[in-house]
């Protein structure tokens, strides 16, 4: 089962902290968005659990190895990393060289199985030998999942992955993640409240401190603290705030369904 | 996307090619176009033979035609260089540093034959062959080396990284000028002292974000396990059959006749 547990961890790259005094624990196949706004040290802190950064202070454990004195390899092995832009991830000219890039550093065995495998999960079999720099924006996003696939990762960090994807693209990016990874442990990095509400634990970050750890119900209705993460409440929660305040007396809410639901069984 | 030298997906016989012997040939044709420089017998026998190596590639010839007009005054410029500073004996007029003579215009030639067909030659193994087995056919061929703590997995390495940063940072250098125009620079109909300046702004963030780029490539090559020294492990092999002979055969003739050419028509110059 994998786990991560971060044990009151600071960093900087040199002038003052981006990360403060972080704690958390995660195991299993949960589902974690880590909110906050930009510059709020997201980014430094998943590089940090995979190692790409040096650890001074404090400890990171994934799957029971520290980051700081454990076999780095075998820890990244078990980690795969979706970051922001696609264009700089390529190694390859050829999308399935692009693809048996992980595994082949890794010293996995059966490459090409995995390769074919990868590509059909993601719907880019028949692609395989395209450059992957031509390929869409969606199919980009795509083959990165399939580069990181095929060393089956129990843990998959999307850093604000699938941002340049329109909305049926995002919802699509989704399920597949859903789908391919329905075992592993997902952590869905993102600035958007509406972004984080279908995670199961949301883990609100703000000036590289963790200012709120809870489920979606708890964290995403609280306005003192979005406000003070400099987050926008999710929309439903905004409108339900709204209404409330013209005298509709609501249910706590989240999704836009949830609202719709609400005043549809209103009296 | 009809990028110079961009890996173009085939199967034509070099694209089969085992690794190591196809970096060979290429290297061997390279010395025979260096050997076959400065007299036009020779450069009948380089074109002829990069013609040939471009149709049994399967490879386009037009963007590599495309890529050298749009260097024509780099080109052009490295010609009168040499064609004005070149020292001769026998100057039709010399003044200052500045002399003119056949010398100075035949070497001129020269070099621009030479920058041309050379980078016409690795055009044609970078669309043959991908980074990766580019990487593999260099570490075969060095594999002597590293007796002698030269590291040569990593060379290897970054000579591939390298190759595979081409396209990025041509896309990229493609979009700036895209986003550049859109907001006004327009290339062109400016005075030439404004148009040099104009190309600053362009040319600043193409370092910049090739910098960022090569950053975040680092990172995600590491995320995935790249560690420089121990990744890639592969075995040295060379899978040596017909097509690998004949190429062998091929090229070495080449050289020879290019160093027969040479001793025949080329005894008096150079
Ligand atoms: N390589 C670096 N060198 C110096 N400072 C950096 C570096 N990378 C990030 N920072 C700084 O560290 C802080 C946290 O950055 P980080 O990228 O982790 O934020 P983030 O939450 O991911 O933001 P975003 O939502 O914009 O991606 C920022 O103030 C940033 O300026
Ligand atoms: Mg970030």
């Amino acid at each position: 089962m994998p786990s991560i547990s971060v044990e009151n961890i600071s960093f900087s790259y040199g002038r003052g902290d981006v990360i403060s005094s972080v704690s958390f624990c995660a195991e299993g196949a949960a589902r974690i968005a880590l909110l906050g706004s930009n510059g709020s040290g997201k980014s430094t802190l998943i590089k940090l659990i995979d190692g790409l950064l040096p650890l001074k202070r404090g400890d990171i454990k994934v799957n029971g190895c520290s980051v700081k004195d454990g076999d780095i390899r075998r820890i990244r092995e078990k980690i795969g990393i979706v970051f922001q832009d696609p264009d700089s991830q390529f190694v390859s000219p050829v999308l399935e060289e692009d693809t048996a890039f992980g595994p082949e550093n890794y010293d996995l065995p059966d490459i090409a199985e995995r390769v074919r495998k990868s590509l059909e999960l993601t719907g880019l079999y028949e692609a395989r030998k395209r450059m992957p720099q031509t390929l869409s924006g969606g199919e980009k996003e795509r083959a990165q999942l399939a580069g990181i696939l095929a060393s089956e990762p129990e843990i998959i960090m999307l850093d604000e992955s699938f941002t340049m994807l329109d909305e049926e693209g995002r919802k699509e990016m989704r399920t597949l993640v859903d789908t391919i990874w329905k075992d592993s442990m997902v952590i869905t990095i993102t600035h958007s409240a509406d972004e984080a509400i279908s995670a199961d634990r949301v883990i609100l970050l703000s000036g590289g401190r963790i200012i709120a750890d809870g489920t979606p119900e708890t964290v995403l209705t609280d306005y003192k603290l979005l406000e003070e993460a400099g987050i926008k409440a999710p929309l439903a929660v905004r409108l339900r705030k709204a209404l409330e305040e013209r005298g509709f007396k609501l249910p706590p809410l989240l999704t836009a369904e949830e609202l719709k639901e609400a005043i549809w069984n209103y009296h | 996307m009809n990028l110079l030298g961009a890996y173009t997906p085939g199967s034509s016989s070099i694209h089969k090619l085992d690794n190591a012997v196809r970096i060979t040939d290429f290297a061997i044709l390279f010395a025979a176009f260096v050997v076959a420089s400065g007299f036009v017998w020779g450069y009948i026998l380089s074109l002829s033979v990069l013609l040939f190596v471009f149709r049994m590639a399967g490879v386009p010839i037009k963007p590599v035609a495309a890529m050298f007009w749009r260097f024509r005054v780099f080109l052009l410029t490295v010609f009168l260089m040499n064609a004005f500073f070149q020292p001769s004996e026998r100057p039709y007029f010399s003044f200052w540093i500045v002399t003119f003579s056949l010398d100075g215009v035949l070497f001129g030639l020269r070099m621009i034959m030479s920058i041309m067909l050379l980078t016409a030659l690795s055009s044609v193994l970078t669309a043959t062959a991908t980074p990766v087995e580019i990487t593999d056919g260099l570490r075969t061929v060095l594999h002597p080396l590293s007796f002698l703590k030269i590291p040569v997995d990593e060379a290897s390495s970054i000579i591939s990284i390298a190759i595979s940063f081409i396209p990025v940072l041509a896309s990229e250098g493609e979009s700036i000028i895209l986003s550049a125009r859109a907001r006004g620079a327009l290339p062109g109909g400016r005075k030439i002292k404004d148009r040099a300046l104009s190309l600053i702004p362009l040319a600043l963030p193409l370092f910049l974000s090739a910098f960022r780029r090569a950053d975040e490539l680092a990172s995600a090559m590491e995320a995935r396990g790249y560690t420089g020294e121990k990744g890639r492990k592969r075995k040295i092999r060379i899978a040596f059959g017909r097509r690998e002979s004949l190429s062998l055969v091929f090229s070495l003739l080449i050289l020879l006749g290019a160093i027969a050419l040479k001793g025949v028509f080329n005894v008096h110059t150079s």
